[in-house]
Parts: structure tokens; C-alpha cells; sequence
């Protein structure tokens, strides 16, 4: 799903944010992205967006190398993967309906695609009764459950998630986790960054760990540290 | 198809409405730039309808002295025909140059009057007239004709020669630097209207940043994100050209419609004219909403 060959990524202020990373992560799997603040992650997330190119080495994303992808065709690459991130993005003069099914809407699928799968991808996030409410109506926990619906509602082939619990109590944490190993067990590729130690320790799936760009642990059932 | 319509049209009117002073600033300018675009257009197209009327075409005449022999008619007009520089020639007997005296100065009798189409006293000499196919060449006819600076020619059965291309440049002379101001005019109002729009549209992507950048995460190619601002462009200025095309029109009726038969043998011109120019005012305007739309989404765009 997922192939990082020796990829390191120098910014124009030259600050050096991957340095020779190489990673290969299955179809199906979820991964922790590890380490303190600046060791990368959310570099290597953008990476795979291609919100930013690689300075040196190849990234596969679904079989296609991203270095080679046109920019024309990178929303094409983009519709398979779906975002989570901790400030939430949603509309606020949208209904919750509306910020899910905008997502739809602006890949151009018609009216009873979005009339259809919305309410449905809603329900399956426990939100199915806020349908017509506005996100600032919804505590920080529903609000990511918007999110992760929108994220979703396209049915994705992968799941990046960049500190989706930053800005939540632990409780409320946990729920959202519970949502995002959901998501994982029907096939979905999950990839979170986070450091949230509770939340990695308690799942216990693979974690790998970056410092100063580069990965210095990638463990299976593993824990934050 | 209808739904992508219908979303377009949603979006357009949800960002005029977001920043409706700037759009009206771009619709106005866009108006008094397209304006004068089609006044110096329609300043021309009445130039050329006066330079046609009072010279019918010709750029040189060639007046003969009485009596006119055919024969040298025949020969002077085949001499002539032959140049180069000459595209036709054409002959106009004594009687058609009273004729056309006569319709011409039908609003002066007392100079009507004065002048008898009589074959027998007619003042008016019969002449060629030239039309050059170059006329910057016009010396080849003079020469040809044996013609000196004053206008007298040594060609037997020629009287005269009269150059109307010192008419014609005085008379383009005045239009084209009035034309010509018109037109920076027009062109600075333009480049100020594409200012605007391109303005409009920047602010448009500032106030929807969040939106756009949702977009782009999702999966929208750019396309998407972009139409909705180039039309919100085109409307504006699409606008600007409606009125222009209005006020043209209203100018016209005004001041060109109580004209018409007050100056004999004076043409004005017509609504045909001013619609001639709808296409123009049309695409000039789409053109700087368009540039000004890119212009505007520079950078804004990279994925």
C-alpha cells in the first residue's frame, strides 16, 4: 500500500525533516508514527498526499510512485485516500450533512450518491442524529467523527490521520480510537500520527518511531516508547 | 451535468454576493472601459463612412480640358490602368460631374443655380478618377502624366490632376490622434478593470481558503476549484459589456438620431454600426475577465 525507499526531505530552509527513511507498510495494516514535535511526522504524512515532494528516494502510494505523478492526476490519488487532522477542517456554515457530502460533491458524484451514502457513513460514526446540526453545535469528539466521516464517505483505500486525538480529553480519545480501529477491520490502511503514549500503548499495534527524521524503531504490537 | 451547472451557479452567486462592492467597482470600470472601447470604434466607423461619402473612394482625379476627346479618354484611361500603383479607373463625363454638383449642393440653391448641366455652358471639366491600389506611389501617375507640383500636367487633353490624399491625411491625421486617445483611454480603464476582477477573484480565494484547501485534500481537481472564480470574472465583466453595449445605444439615439438628414449627404451611422460592435466590446471584455482570473489564481493554486 505504502513503500518509502531512502526518502529524505529537505526543506528550502534546509531544516532536514526525513533523512533516509525506508518503510513499507501492508494493504490493511495500522501504524503509529511516532516522536516528539519536529522529528517528522506530519512531513511523512504530507509526503504521502503529495502536499510535498520527496528530495530524494521513492514514495509508492497504491501502486503509483509519486515523484512521477502529474499534478493534474494527484486529486485522482487523493480520492483514494481519505484525511483526518486535529483541528477537525470542517465548514462552519455547513450542516453536518453538508461538510460530509461537500466531499462528494466536489469529486462530482451525483446527487443520489451523496443522498445515499452520507446518512449512512453518519450512522455508522454514532452521529446519526446530528445529521442537520452545525459543527458548532457538536462537542470536539463529534466533530471528529465528522471528520473521519468525511474522510470515509468516499470509501478510501487508506487513512492518514495526523494527531486526530490532540485536541480531545482521553475519554473521548478513546471513542475516537474505537471509530478508527473500526475503520481499519473493514479493510481500510490506517496511518496515524500521533504522541499520544496512552492511546498507542493501549492499542498495541505497529508503531514506528521518528527521530530527527529518521526511524530509529518499527516494532509490531508495539508501545509508545 | 445539470448538477455541476447548477453547483457553478451556486457558487458564482454565493461570491458575488461575499464581495459585492469590489464586484460592483469591477462591473463599473469593466462598463466605462468597454464604453470607450466601442466609442472609438463607432468614432472610426463614422470616419470612414464621411471619407467614403465625400470622396466616393477617390484618391486622385484627373480633370480633362474641353473638349473631351474619346479617344483620349480611352488612351489616357488604358495609360493610367496600366500602372501599378493603380487599382481601377474609372471616367465621369461632364454631365455626371454636374449631376452630382447639383445633388451634392442641393441645400445651397444660389450655387445651383448659378451652374446649367447644359452641354453647351456646363463649367464642370470631365475627369478620371483613380483609385490607387498603393498610395504612397501616387508620384508613378503624376509622372506618367507629365505633371508638375502645382497640379497642371503636360499630357495633352489634360487639364489638372487633383491629389485627395492631402485631404484624406489631414482628415486621418485628426481621427487617428483622436482614435488613438480613446483607445489608451479604453485600454488604461481596462487594465484598471482587470485589476479589479482579478482583485475580486483573490479575495474570493482568501475568504474560501479553508474551503479550497478541503477541496484539494478530498480530491477536487483544480478545475473544479477554479471555474466557479473565472465565471464570477466573466459575469462581472460580461455585465460591464451589457451596459456599455446599452449606453452606446442610448449615445446613439441622443445625439446621432437627430442628425440624420439635417446635413445633406452626411451618413451616420446606424444601430447596425453600434451592434457591429457587440462582438467586440463581447470578447474584449471576456478576454480581460479571463486573464485577470488567472492572474488573480496564481499561485493561489499549486498543489
Amino acid at each position: 500500500m505504502i513503500s518509502l525507499q531512502h526518502v529524505t526531505k529537505i526543506y528550502k530552509n534546509s531544516v532536514v525533516a526525513l533523512d533516509d527513511v525506508s518503510v513499507e507498510i501492508e494493504k490493511g495494516e495500522f501504524v503509529f508514527i511516532v516522536g516528539a514535535s519536529g522529528s517528522g511526522k506530519s512531513t511523512f504524512i504530507r509526503l504521502l498526499l503529495k502536499e510535498e515532494e520527496a528530495t530524494k528516494g521513492d514514495i509508492y502510494v497504491a501502486g503509483k510512485n509519486l515523484a512521477k505523478l502529474t499534478p493534474w492526476k494527484v486529486p485522482y490519488l487523493r480520492r483514494n485516500i481519505g484525511t483526518v487532522f486535529q483541528d477537525f477542517k470542517l465548514l462552519q456554515d455547513k450542516t453536518v450533512f453538508d461538510n460530509v457530502g461537500f466531499a462528494l460533491e466536489v469529486i462530482g458524484k451525483p446527487k443520489h450518491v451523496i443522498d445515499q451514502r452520507v446518512p449512512e457513513i453518519l450512522e455508522l460514526v454514532g452521529l446519526g442524529d446530528k445529521i442537520n446540526n452545525s459543527p458548532d453545535e457538536l462537542s470536539g469528539g463529534e466533530q471528529q467523527r465528522v471528520s473521519i466521516a468525511r474522510a470515509c464517505v468516499n470509501r478510501p483505500l487508506l487513512l492518514l490521520a495526523d494527531e486526530p486525538t490532540g485536541n480531545l480529553d482521553p475519554t473521548t480519545s478513546v471513542d475516537i480510537m474505537r471509530l478508527l480501529d473500526r475503520v481499519n477491520r473493514i479493510g481500510t490502511t490506517v496511518v496515524m500520527a500521533t504522541h499520544d503514549q496512552a492511546i498507542v500503548d493501549a492499542m498495541r499495534r505497529r508503531v514506528i518511531e521518528l527521530d530527527a527524521g529518521k526511524v530509529i524503531r518499527d516494532q509490531s504490537r508495539g508501545v509508545y516508547s | 451535468m445539470f448538477r455541476r451547472f447548477e453547483y457553478y451557479l451556486r457558487e458564482v452567486t454565493s461570491g458575488l454576493r461575499r464581495n459585492g462592492l469590489v464586484a460592483f467597482a469591477a462591473v463599473s470600470t469593466t462598463f466605462i472601459a468597454l464604453l470607450l472601447f466601442g466609442l472609438a470604434l463607432l468614432i472610426s466607423r463614422q470616419v470612414n463612412l464621411m471619407i467614403e461619402a465625400t470622396t466616393g473612394n477617390v484618391e486622385v482625379a484627373v480633370y480633362l480640358s474641353d473638349p473631351v476627346n474619346p479617344q483620349t479618354v480611352e488612351a489616357l484611361t488604358q495609360k493610367l490602368a496600366s500602372l501599378p500603383a493603380v487599382a481601377n479607373v474609372t471616367y465621369e463625363s461632364k454631365a455626371e460631374a454636374c449631376a452630382k454638383f447639383k445633388q451634392e449642393f442641393a441645400n445651397q440653391p444660389g450655387l445651383v443655380q448659378g451652374v446649367s448641366c447644359d452641354p453647351k455652358d456646363n463649367p464642370l471639366p470631365a475627369s478620371l478618377r483613380v483609385k490607387l491600389a498603393h498610395p504612397e506611389e501616387y508620384s508613378q501617375v503624376a509622372a506618367v502624366l507629365g505633371c508638375r507640383s502645382d497640379g497642371t500636367c503636360a499630357q495633352p487633353g489634360v487639364d489638372k490632376i487633383y491629389d485627395f490624399r492631402g485631404l484624406l491625411d489631414r482628415l486621418f491625421a485628426v481621427t487617428r490622434v483622436f482614435r488613438v486617445g480613446v483607445l489608451l483611454v479604453a485600454l488604461v480603464m481596462l487594465i484598471a478593470a482587470a485589476i479589479l476582477i482579478a482583485n475580486t477573484v483573490r479575495m474570493g480565494l482568501f475568504a474560501r481558503r479553508k474551503e479550497i484547501g478541503i477541496m484539494k485534500l478530498v480530491g477536487a481537481t483544480n478545475w473544479r476549484i477554479r471555474i466557479p472564480f473565472l465565471i464570477e470574472g466573466l459575469f462581472e465583466s460580461l455585465i460591464g459589456a451589457s451596459l456599455a453595449v446599452l449606453f452606446l445605444f442610448g449615445l446613439k439615439v441622443a445625439f446621432i438620431n437627430p442628425l440624420y438628414g439635417k446635413i445633406q449627404f452626411v451618413p451616420w451611422v446606424t444601430n447596425s454600426d453600434v451592434v457591429a460592435v457587440i462582438p467586440w466590446l463581447v470578447v474584449a471584455g471576456a478576454l480581460v475577465a479571463l486573464i485577470a482570473g488567472f492572474a488573480g489564481m496564481r499561485r493561489f493554486l499549486d498543489v
